[in-house]
């Protein structure tokens, strides 16, 4: 006897992602979850992100990683609030960290949270924290073909920044092919080349940023 | 990806469900797995049997519908086949297909042993058992 049943397996992170994505939208906060391989360039991103954005948009940030508070403790250094979680050992953050650690942030007095994910390139893609957008950082150091190795998580995201760009005289990476293969997996995706080294190409992501809070 | 704790959860659903029929027997549970899931079917059989072992869910075996992927190209409007995520219509050669199909991660069914949801036949310790007319 055959009993019907139609339910999704990853229903249980994707309810409690509705629950964080009503949460936010009472809020008014606008959540964007920065992915990218560990090194790629999220966190120094994200310090100057927040430095350049001060006088426009109150931040907040979630910070993941499976130990330390060493990029928590980066993020308090800028001014923002921030809660650092601790996966121990997961790999990716699912909602229900997300929405354990938020009472952790003064959401009343935000108007931007980032969720800096777990570094990793393949299972962050996987799991909605409730977020307006994902992003993918790749570093030139990475090498150009990474979008088609590992498309998933290029392919779940609303933007990419290719980062480091100060580097590109060192390094083997072509920003052309690696657009084109980011454009064969999510076409129309925005790329945003930046150095948060040097300063470079900033101001069209800061651009982008400020287009995802008036979308909130 | 993850497959022991979509494991996991199969089991928390499937347990969930037959609660309502009490006693009956899991023989097997069917699933859809669209292709963009990165499910390795070996991973996940090998976790359910895990999970499984020793339970009343013991000896059930998955059945797995693996649906390919397939994005859609509104200029040339064709449905094609998508391989390694690449979202380029064969017609125009433009990287503008949106996926329609291969996102799939469900339960569709579980299969339970007609004969003991019938005689109301227990196991463990929950429940009681009348006994048949004539015994």
């Amino acid at each position: 006897m055959e009993i019907p049943v139609y339910e999704n397996l990853l229903k249980a992170n994707d309810v409690i992602a509705g629950q964080l994505r009503s949460l936010f939208r009472q809020h008014r906060l606008s959540v964007i979850n920065l992915l990218g391989s560990p090194g790629s360039g999220k966190t120094t991103l994200l310090e100057v992100t927040i430095n350049r954005l001060r006088r426009e948009y109150r931040v907040g940030v979630v910070e993941g990683d499976l130990a330390t508070t060493r990029d928590a403790q980066r993020i308090a250094a800028v001014g923002a609030p921030v809660v650092q979680v601790n996966t121990r050992g997961g790999c990716h953050l699912d909602a229900l960290m997300v929405q354990q650690a938020l009472p952790q942030l003064p959401l009343d007095a935000l108007d931007l949270i980032f969720i800096d994910n777990v570094g990793n390139l393949v299972c962050t893609s996987g799991f909605d924290l409730g977020e307006s957008a994902k992003v993918v950082v790749l570093s030139v150091t990475e090498g150009d073909d990474k979008p088609a190795k590992y498309p998933p998580i290029f392919v779940q995201a609303q933007a990419v920044v290719i980062s480091k760009i100060d580097l590109l005289p060192y390094v083997r990476f072509s920003v052309a092919a690696a657009r084109s293969e980011i454009e064969r997996v999510h076409p129309g995706i925005p790329v945003f080349e930046l150095s948060a080294e040097s300063g470079a190409g900033l101001e069209a992501w800061l651009h982008w940023v400020r287009g995802q809070h008036g979308a909130a | 990806m993850h497959e022991l704790s979509l494991a996991q959860e199969i089991v928390r659903i499937v347990e969930e469900t037959v609660a309502a029929h009490a006693g009956a027997r899991v023989t097997g549970v069917q699933l859809r797995i669209g292709a963009l899931q990165l499910v390795q079917p070996e991973a996940l059989r090998f976790g359910f049997s895990a999970t499984t072992a020793g339970t009343t869910l013991d000896g059930a075996a998955l059945t797995i519908e693996h649906v390919p992927a397939a994005a859609h190209c509104e200029s040339c409007r064709v449905t094609f086949e998508v391989a390694d995520f690449v979202l380029v219509c064969p017609q125009c050669g433009r990287a503008a297909g949106r996926i329609v199909r291969g996102r799939e991660l469900d339960i569709v069914a579980i299969d339970i042993d007609a004969d003991s949801a019938v005689n109301g036949e227990t196991h463990g310790d929950s429940g009681l058992r009348e006994p048949a007319e004539g015994q």
